[in-house]
């Protein structure tokens, strides 16, 4: 046993030691795409509840001004595969999750409107933001963060921080800003062509090497016991995993469920927040928006995409709520703001979110 | 002939069971634990350093044209070992491990991380499972724990808890089994060959990232080496080559699999070393890859360099009460 005691008289000064030895540490301190404005210590969310998602800052590229191409170009994409889609007046642009789940946010410009559709694979959000804060045009990139596993963007003309979900900058110079969003409407690739046949689509020419055929995650986006990192708040009321749209008034959050517009397209006329709603949507078609209408009553629309409701003076509006035919064609539905995510992540950002079950 | 090829080729597969898994970074296994095996009485220390870069990215076997990102893991890894008679010997050893993460893209800043401090140590007690060829062959078998002293929560200067994949430690108690049969070769005694398995058996660590239950996967090596001894002028010098297969299993999050983690990798490496003194000898290796699968897409191995150095202490051991443990010739 002598042997052994000497053994453990060795090892034991190098065990106790640990405490002083380990010295975590992350340079550099300043410039774009390092830790500048990540290193202010305030955060407007648990800094404890933020953690580091392992590929780094970066470490994921975010795109920017990607090659769009046909869709007959896109031999890549399936009717099936979800896109982004974002229309600025003639210019439809479809951004698919194939090339999202290996780069999280797109930097472009389509028309005069500078945007970044940021989208998180493991909370399945997808939302469009505009890339002018304070008057000046910025671009988004990947800080590696996740909070309640969502993605956090920060914008490289200060490094601050954002929530993608909370939709508002939590750590940074920044902070406390709000970001404005712009619609964009999640379906099929299918579905997005019949919309707009004229689309253009991001090209697999991303100037980064992945492979695009593969969703990078396994089974994560059916398995709903697969959620990686810590997130608060879960319940079983739906499965973690399934996709529901979430509309966001003044900070309180509804909830509408894909699988409650089963079949063609049925509208939802509810209030939220005190205002007055229409949530379009179909589960075959997979789409789901949801508009203001104000003192508009408003009927669905069958079978003529992108246009999906009417009202009583015969206007008709698209899936982004502008008139295309009628009266006050070229007026529009006063947007409101709203994002497809799974269940899970809208339940933890939001746990109060009122959930709509069923449609009558 | 025929019982060695036997011993050999079961050493190899008879750890074919199970895997979990792990990536093809985090918390390092040298493949060089467990110390030669010596005479009854004889300590040995060896001090040894791992460097690990990881700049190769692949998505399964193919390597994608990204050079963007790198890992570094570095280890120092202090043994000691006793051999208490022919048959029975102890090892421990402890390293100290640095973990770096660097994102270089165009046009940005360059991103750096690292961790660093005391890893898991390990105990191993081994045993010499048989003597063949009148002692011109040995077969060492080994197991023990792998401690969880090492951190597996450090946070990077803004307090912002890291991924398992870049801590020290890994949190969990793991089990370690070694086995080793080396044999000189009949016609030419300065030069041996040998086969080396280590497995790692890996626990859970049950507070990851707060609640969470993350285990790596389970790790696998088999080594085959040549080695022969040769005189340069007054210098003995020890060529080698060795053949090194790791399989490391996927990890697992909460009893989920961990996407992105695991792997096969196939390694040729060539190996130097020279005997300083009767009792002090220095050996390096370098790995480099000549096959690499990965679940999913990962950083895999570029190249590790290994540079060893063994002292052996061939002494008598006294004690007595009151005092330090003191070595006698």
């Amino acid at each position: 046993m002598k042997p052994i005691f000497v053994l453990l008289v060795l090892l034991t000064p190098l065990a106790a030691c640990q405490d002083n030895s380990t010295s975590p540490t992350t340079t550099p301190t300043s410039g774009p795409g390092a830790n500048a404005g990540a290193n202010a210590q305030e955060w407007l969310i648990p800094r404890s509840q933020v953690f580091d998602g392992g590929p780094g800052k970066d470490g994921i590229p975010a795109l920017e001004n990607p090659e769009l191409i046909s869709p007959a170009q896109a031999t890549y994409l399936d009717p099936q595969d979800l896109v982004v889609g974002f229309v600025e007046g003639k210019e439809a642009v479809a951004y698919p999750h194939k090339i999202l789940d290996w780069h999280e946010i797109i930097n472009d410009k389509v028309g005069a409107t500078s945007v970044a559709i940021t989208y998180c694979p493991l909370t399945g959000t997808g939302i469009g933001w505009s890339r002018m804060i304070n008057n000046v045009e910025t671009t988004f990139g990947v800080s590696g963060l996740l909070y309640n596993t969502n993605l956090i963007p920060y914008d490289r003309a200060t490094d601050s921080n954002w929530s993608q979900m909370r939709l508002d900058c939590v750590n940074g110079e920044l902070k406390g800003e709000e970001v404005a969003t712009l619609a964009v409407v999640e379906t099929t690739w299918a579905t997005w062509q019949q919309m707009y046949p004229d689309t253009k689509v991001v090209s697999t020419n991303t100037g980064f090497s992945r492979n695009y055929q593969r969703y990078p995650y396994g089974d994560y986006r059916t398995n709903n016991e697969n959620i990686i990192f810590p997130v608060s708040n879960q319940d079983d009321r739906i499965p973690a995993k399934d996709r529901v749209l979430g509309v966001l008034i003044g900070g309180n959050a509804k909830i509408y469920p894909l699988e409650v517009f089963a079949g063609t397209p049925r509208l939802v006329l509810d209030s939220h927040a005190g205002k007055l709603l229409a949530v379009v949507g179909s589960q075959e078609q997979n789409f789901i928006a949801a508009f203001e209408t104000g003192e508009k009553t408003l009927e669905v629309v069958n079978d003529a995409l992108p246009v999906v409701m009417q009202d009583e003076a015969g206007n008709q509006y698209d899936v982004f709520g502008y008139a295309v035919d009628g009266p006050d064609a070229g007026s529009r539905l006063t947007p409101v703001t709203s994002y497809i995510g799974y269940y899970f992540a809208w339940q933890a950002f939001y746990p109060d979110a009122p959930i709509v079950f069923g449609l009558e | 002939m025929l019982k060695y090829i036997t011993i050999v080729t079961s050493l190899l597969c008879v750890t074919q069971f199970g895997w979990g898994q792990c990536c093809s970074g985090g918390v390092p296994m040298g493949s060089n634990i467990g110390l030669p095996a010596s005479e009854a009485g004889v300590w040995q220390w060896m001090l040894s350093y791992d460097l690990n870069v990881l700049r190769t990215l692949k998505d399964a076997d193919n390597i994608l044209d990204d050079d963007t990102r790198e890992r570094l893991t570095q280890a120092w890894l202090f043994q000691v070992g006793y051999a208490f008679n022919s048959r029975w010997a102890v090892d421990a050893f402890i390293p100290y491990v640095r973990q770096e993460r660097t994102i270089r893209q165009i046009g940005l800043s360059e991103n750096f991380t690292f961790t660093q401090g005391i890893g898991d140590p390990t105990l191993l007690v081994k045993f010499k499972a048989a003597t063949l060829n009148e002692g011109n062959g040995e077969w060492w078998v080994a197991a023990g724990p792998k401690f969880p002293l090492g951190a597996s929560d450090l946070t990077d200067e803004r307090g912002i808890t890291l991924i398992a994949d870049l801590q020290p430690g890994s949190g969990a108690w793991d089990g370690v089994l070694w086995s080793q049969f080396s044999h000189q070769i009949p016609w030419r005694p300065s030069m041996s060959f040998s086969s080396r398995v280590i497995v790692r058996l890996t626990g859970e660590n049950d507070t990851y990232l707060g609640d969470q239950v993350y285990e790596f996967g389970n790790e696998f090596q088999a080594l085959l080496s040549l080695s022969d001894r040769v005189l340069l002028g007054t210098i003995l010098f020890d060529p080698g080559l060795t053949l090194r297969f790791r399989h490391a299993g996927r990890d697992l999050n909460d009893g989920e699999l961990v996407p992105n983690s695991g792997g096969s990798f196939l390694f040729i490496a060539p190996s130097a070393g020279v005997q300083i003194t009767p009792s002090l000898s220095l050996q390096s290796r370098l790995d480099l890859p000549v096959y690499a699968y990965v679940d999913g897409t990962q950083l895999a191995p570029t190249y590790l360099v290994n540079v060893v150095l063994l002292f052996r202490l061939n002494r008598t051991y006294s004690f007595k009460p009151g005092t330090l443990p003191l070595f006698e010739d």
